[in-house]
């Protein structure tokens, strides 16, 4: 028998109990559609999370330090051989210093980050109220978080502005030549910028200001790569250097690792409805083989093979599979789309940014239909196997 | 007429496993068909007339003996092939007939030809052409269960010629029936026998057709005894006054 045929057959033998076959596949739609809409909630939440966490940019960025060795240093020839690297396209500079920052005879500790510009543009570093410093100005800029300026109890921080700043800054010894710490005292600023953080006490200034002072080694170097795919290389090489890396990557495999158990939890509690879905399944497929025990058996005498009628079943299974996924993953997609219009219309309205917390990865849904026709066929698989052995004689005997 | 043999049995036992006891349904069935015979198989219940009319067309095994169609053992076939064979040469009619419900008139009498591997719209042309031998063509698009005892069976023998068989079995074909319906039935085959040159071998239960046969086949317990018609009617009668008294 043409398998068109049994196609054609099958589908009429769907028809022939039309609410009977509607109710079956209305089961496997809930359950697709379930598993479709907690899943996605999963990815979207998922979605929604790394944005925030990290930027596009930031992608492209591996941080480069000397880790705890005392031996290898992150110095100028360091930093030239890294930026030889063919997947180098530039790199951005940090000297981690510790230091006091003084106003009039208040005075309080802060972390001061001496960098360059490209380490600044990798950072995106800004300022809220001001400016940022210009790393190549000739004055010394500096620009404060708020926590530093609560700390020393000032009061209006945007009067001080454009003010001079005084600092006392430590190089500790494994960013200097002689291994020995160093101190400056009493170092100039200009205060440019403020950063809203009330959280950290900390300061950015020109690498210039530290290298000048005897900082020979970085504390980080942030190394952008010309293609986001291959940072894996990029850092295998690096590190075959001896130095340590960091990347984006790292935090949000750990993100990953959380939302994979969040999508495999949603998973599950669909799939509970798909599994009620499939009992019913299984049911509506074994009553319609008993209902049609003769006419499986006259088949058989006029010439159906066993393949015919193997054939037969599994395609009226595989069918109500293949209706309830397209079914399921429509009606899935439609709701999910539905609330993600309705909350990003709420958050609009209410002055936030518009947001989604479905989203359906292409592969998913598509893995979702082949799921639906792969359960379609397993569960029309004993019933299938079941009326291929129905005794054509029986048929003839019983009558 | 020729008197080419067309289906030989030679020394055919078939025995049932009832319980721990062997019941031999068939006893030594020796037997020859030949092309143009319209063969009546008669006999009182349990005689083994239906098992015989299985073993000749390939549904039912022998416990031993030999069954040859045209010169063909069948029983040396593998279950496939044999169902090959009968799909074949046989045209199989039972006492009730089997529908696909989901499929009409036409589509159900085609479906030999496509389970053959034809397609429905490539069979209905021959599918309304053997409805029309038994004058049924007007019912093509009716679902099968909405006509009469009489109708279906005459439909069912339409599935069963539209592979133009050699050989027409027939169970019981008229045991649902009413008296003119089954006059219908019969002269469909009697007509089929004599004008298409078909072999025909039917079961019943009803002595009246027996003139409709070119060979008697008369059984008691498992054995042909063709001679003894009258006492065959005889028990016949005994089997009716018995149910009679039942009811």
């Amino acid at each position: 028998m043409k398998l068109s045929q049994i196609f054609l057959l099958a589908f009429k033998n769907l028809l022939v109990k039309k609410s009977r076959t509607i109710f079956t596949v209305a089961g496997v739609v809930i359950g697709i559609g379930a598993i479709m809409f907690l899943v996605s909630l999963g990815y979207g939440l998922q979605k929604l999370v790394t944005e925030q966490v990290v930027q596009f940019d930031a992608f492209y960025i591996v941080d480069v330090n000397a880790g705890d060795s005392s031996v290898i240093k992150l110095n100028d020839e360091a930093k030239n051989k890294i930026t030889d690297i063919s997947l180098v396209e530039k790199t951005g500079s940090d000297v981690d210093l510790a230091g006091k920052v003084k106003i009039g005879s208040s005075a309080t500790d802060a972390v001061f980050y001496a960098i360059d510009k490209n380490y600044a543009d990798f950072d995106k570093a800004k300022a809220d109220t001001g400016n940022f410093i210009n790393t190549e100005s000739k004055d010394n800029e500096i620009v404060l978080s708020k926590s530093v300026l609560n700390l020393l109890g000032v009061k209006d921080a945007a009067a001080l502005i454009g003010t001079e700043i005084s600092s006392d800054l430590i190089i500790v010894k494994n960013l200097t030549a002689d291994n020995n710490s160093k101190n400056i005292t009493d170092a100039k600023f200009k205060l440019v910028g403020i950063i809203n953080d009330e959280n950290l006490p900390y300061a950015y200034i020109p690498i210039r200001v530290a290298q000048d002072a005897g900082a020979v080694n970085l504390s980080t170097l942030k190394v952008k790569v010309s293609d986001r795919n291959k940072v894996d290389t990029l850092r295998k090489t690096i590190e075959n250097m001896g130095y340590k890396t960091e990347h984006v990557s790292d935090t949000l495999a750990q993100i990953d690792q959380i939302f994979y158990i969040l999508k495999i939890a949603l998973g599950i509690t669909g799939f509970i409805a798909m599994v009620v879905a499939l009992l019913g399944m299984f049911n509506t497929l074994t009553i319609s083989l008993l209902e049609r025990m003769r006419e499986v058996g006259y088949l058989k005498i006029i010439g159906a093979r066993n393949r015919d009628i193997f054939l037969l079943f599994s395609v009226e299974s595989i069918l109500i599979g293949i209706l309830g996924g397209i079914f399921g993953i429509v009606i899935g997609f439609v709701i999910q789309s539905s609330i993600n219009t309705i909350i990003s219309t709420m958050a609009v309205k209410y002055g936030a940014f518009p947001i989604k917390i479905f989203f359906t990865p292409y592969y998913f849904a598509l893995g979702m239909f082949v799921f639906a026709l792969l359960i379609g066929f397993l569960t029309g698989l004993y019933p299938a196997r079941r009326a291929v052995r129905v005794k054509p004689l029986d048929v003839l005997r019983y009558e | 007429m020729s008197q080419e043999t067309i289906i030989s049995l030679k020394g055919v036992v078939k025995k049932f496993e009832v319980g721990e006891n062997d019941i031999a349904a068939l006893n030594g069935v020796d037997l020859k068909i030949s092309a143009k015979d319209f063969a009546i198989i008669y006999g009182p219940s349990g005689c083994g007339k239906s098992t015989l009319l299985n073993v000749i067309s390939g549904l039912e095994e022998p416990t031993s003996g030999t069954v040859d169609i045209r010169g063909e053992k069948i029983y040396n076939y593998t279950e496939d092939e044999r169902s090959k064979f009968r799909s074949d040469k046989f045209g199989i009619i039972s006492q009730t007939s089997n529908w696909v419900k989901s499929l009409n008139v036409w589509e159900n009498v085609a479906i030999p030809l496509v389970l053959k591997g034809a397609t429905f719209r490539e069979s209905k042309e021959r599918a309304l052409a053997v409805l029309q031998e038994v004058n049924m063509e007007e019912y093509a698009n009716l679902a099968p269960a909405k006509l009469s005892g009489g109708q279906q069976q005459r439909v069912s023998i339409s599935r069963a010629l539209i592979r133009n068989p050699w050989i027409i079995v027939a169970d019981e074909p008229t045991g649902n029936l009413d008296t003119h319906s089954a006059d219908l039935v019969m002269a469909t085959f009697k007509k089929l026998n004599s004008k298409s040159r078909r072999t025909i071998i039917m079961v019943t239960h009803n002595l009246i057709y027996l003139p409709y046969a070119t060979l008697k086949i008369g059984m008691k317990d498992g054995i042909i005894e063709s001679h003894s018609v009258v006492e065959i009617a005889k028990e016949l009668e005994k089997e009716v006054k018995v149910l009679k008294g039942a009811k």
